[in-house]
């Protein structure tokens, strides 16, 4: 008896060690008198590491439930001081969806830009604005839940393009604050020069997988509604209703295509302006133009990889010298640093169209929900 | 491939505090760090992988809702998540059903393996180790998936347990070497199957 107590000691001074990563035979050679009994024993033991899952499986679910958790931290931790709640509307709401979109209508309401369900829950949200008439909460509450939307898809580092509205609130260099969100400026996003602090705006930005918000374009509420009277001049929703760019998910940059390979041009080159590089990157790494090296502007259609192998250098190279952290993260009317300048330039990128396609997505590529990297509806 | 937690301690306990503070990061960095043990956990203890994923997520969307409450986590981050997880099982299957365990009869012997005992406990795949696992009582196996499978240290396991730490001593050594046994019958089949 008392033995037996002595070797459940020694068990579990062994598993211990074990557990801080010391091997089997290290802990045999500490109790030699009692090796031929422990050693079976732990053999045993350590089936149980056997009996793991595959990898792949444990990714595979963690991908899936990373959402759910993603959205629920994003409304029940505050991120900010000013709680949001979705209040009163909701019951009404899941009424009126189960009405038109049956279940669904429901499960998309947890879906973010770039999932499968988000069309239909942005359908859901103009209905509801119908139903509810001239009553100014349901159009708070949805703009709330559009923030919720943000920030979840910056607690998961995920890359997407998104859309909102609000008043600037902060405006410190590079660094705004729209509508609560912290909003990164760049040498590339319009409408910087004509905004004032305390202006609605309407912001499309990019979130990216530092977690960081990139605006691209900020227009002013009142200018692009006299340019472009919105299709439902009820008094009350002005703000029901966000023009395509910003109540959509744009698809990601377009994979490199075959056609589109892009040759070296040696006598084209251009001069180097701090103003006209590429964007600074929030954390503090500044892009310097490399000698020899010229400013691109990103044509519509151009992957970082085409550009890589069209000026001879490596994609990783490309990411370093422009402090850019996703390759996918790039956009049309971006300006990049290369080794040379790509020879079949296509037509300089159109000036920005603040407003234009209202209510649209007609004029572009659908989304293509861009399962590819979220992987978060795939069935088993 | 194994995956193992080892103590981190105060890098835990900093995670935890910004989880509190509202610091949605952190919760994704926590769901991160600790999702593969969770599920491994409840894997191990449920036959259906669909089952295991479904309890993971309710685990972590308790700890999101928890995180402002009384019942958030204070001291061991990890502990209360596998208590929660451990909590999440019994409710799953009721208090009064048992847990899925299997007999010998249902497993199928496999290809002729003479080595000697260890030689076997070492060849063994994931369905047989799961088999052999499943065969222990429902506390035999947790013990040894926390403490071998998870590296939690004895008064962790006996937090989550609920149970005294002597307990847990003699707990898993009879889980050890009632697994030998079970492994030892195993190995006699295959040599005579």
């Amino acid at each position: 008896m008392v033995e037996q107590e002595q070797l459940q000691d020694i068990l579990n001074d062994c598993i211990d060690r074990l557990g801080r990563g010391a091997s089997l035979e290290d802990c045999l050679t500490s109790y030699p008198a009692y090796a031929n009994d422990l050693r079976p024993m732990l053999e045993a033991g350590v089936v149980t590491r056997r009996a793991y899952a595959p990898v792949s499986e444990v990714v595979e679910a963690q991908e899936r439930v990373r959402l759910q958790i993603a959205q629920a931290a994003a409304q029940r931790v505050p991120a900010a001081p000013v709680s949001r709640r979705p209040g009163r509307l909701f019951a009404a709401l899941a009424a009126i969806l189960i009405m038109a979109f049956g279940v669904v209508g429901v499960l998309a309401q947890g879906s973010l830009p770039g999932d499968a369900l988000y069309g239909t829950k942005r359908l859901s949200e103009t209905l509801v604005n119908i139903v509810a008439g001239g009553s100014q909460s349901p159009e708070d509450q949805f703009a709330e839940r559009r923030l919720e939307e943000i920030e979840a898809l910056l607690a998961l580092g995920r890359s997407e393009t998104v859309g909102f509205r609000g008043e600037i609130e902060i405006m410190q260099g590079a660094i705004w604050r729209v509508a609560g969100l912290s909003l990164s400026i760049t040498p590339e996003t319009t409408g910087v020069e004509g905004s004032r602090l305390g202006e609605r705006v309407d912001v499309t930005a990019r979130t990216t997988a530092s977690s960081t918000l990139i605006a691209q374009t900020i227009i002013p509420v009142e200018t692009r509604e006299l340019a472009e009277p919105l299709p439902e001049p009820d008094e009350d929703s002005d703000e029901a209703v966000m023009p395509s760019p910003t109540a959509t998910t744009l698809p990601n940059s377009p994979e490199p295509s075959a056609t589109e390979t892009p040759v070296p041009s040696p006598t084209q080159t251009a001069t180097a302006s701090p103003a006209g590089g590429p964007s600074p990157s929030p954390e503090g790494c500044t892009p310097v133009l490399p000698p020899g090296w010229v400013i691109y502007t990103i044509q519509p259609g151009n992957t970082l990889s085409g550009l890589a192998s069209a000026t001879n250098t490596t994609i990783d190279d490309l990411l370093a010298v422009n402090c850019l952290e996703d390759a996918r993260f790039i956009v049309a009317g971006q300006r990049l640093y290369l080794p040379a300048q790509p020879a079949v330039q296509p037509p300089p990128p159109p000036p920005p169209q603040p407003g234009g396609n209202p209510g649209g997505g007609g004029s572009r590529p659908p989304a293509n929900n861009n399962d590819d990297d979220d992987g978060g509806d795939d069935d088993d | 491939m194994i995956v193992l937690v080892l103590p981190d301690i105060p890098a835990e306990d900093r995670l935890l505090a910004r989880a509190r503070q509202g610091d949605q990061q952190a919760v994704m960095e926590i769901y991160e760090y600790y999702f593969p043990p969770i599920y491994q956990f409840l894997r191990l203890r449920v036959s259906d992988a669909q089952m295991a994923e479904d309890i993971a997520s309710e685990v972590f969307l308790k700890f999101v809702n928890a995180l402002q409450g009384r019942s958030a986590p204070r001291k061991t981050l990890r502990g209360w998540l596998f208590r929660v997880a451990r909590n999440e099982l019994s409710n799953h299957y009721g208090k009064s059903s048992k847990m899925p365990t299997t007999t010998l009869d249902d497993w199928m012997p496999a290809p002729v393996d003479t080595d000697p005992e260890v030689q076997f406990m070492r060849s063994l795949n994931i369905e047989r180790s799961r088999h052999a696992l499943r065969m222990l009582s429902s506390e035999q196996q947790e013990v040894l998936v926390l403490r071998f499978g998870q590296a939690l240290s004895l008064e962790e396991t006996a937090d989550v347990m609920d149970k005294s730490i002597s307990a847990v001593k003699s707990l898993q050594f009879r889980a050890v070497n009632t697994l030998r046994q079970i492994l030892s019958q195993m190995r006699l089949e295959i040599d005579h199957g």
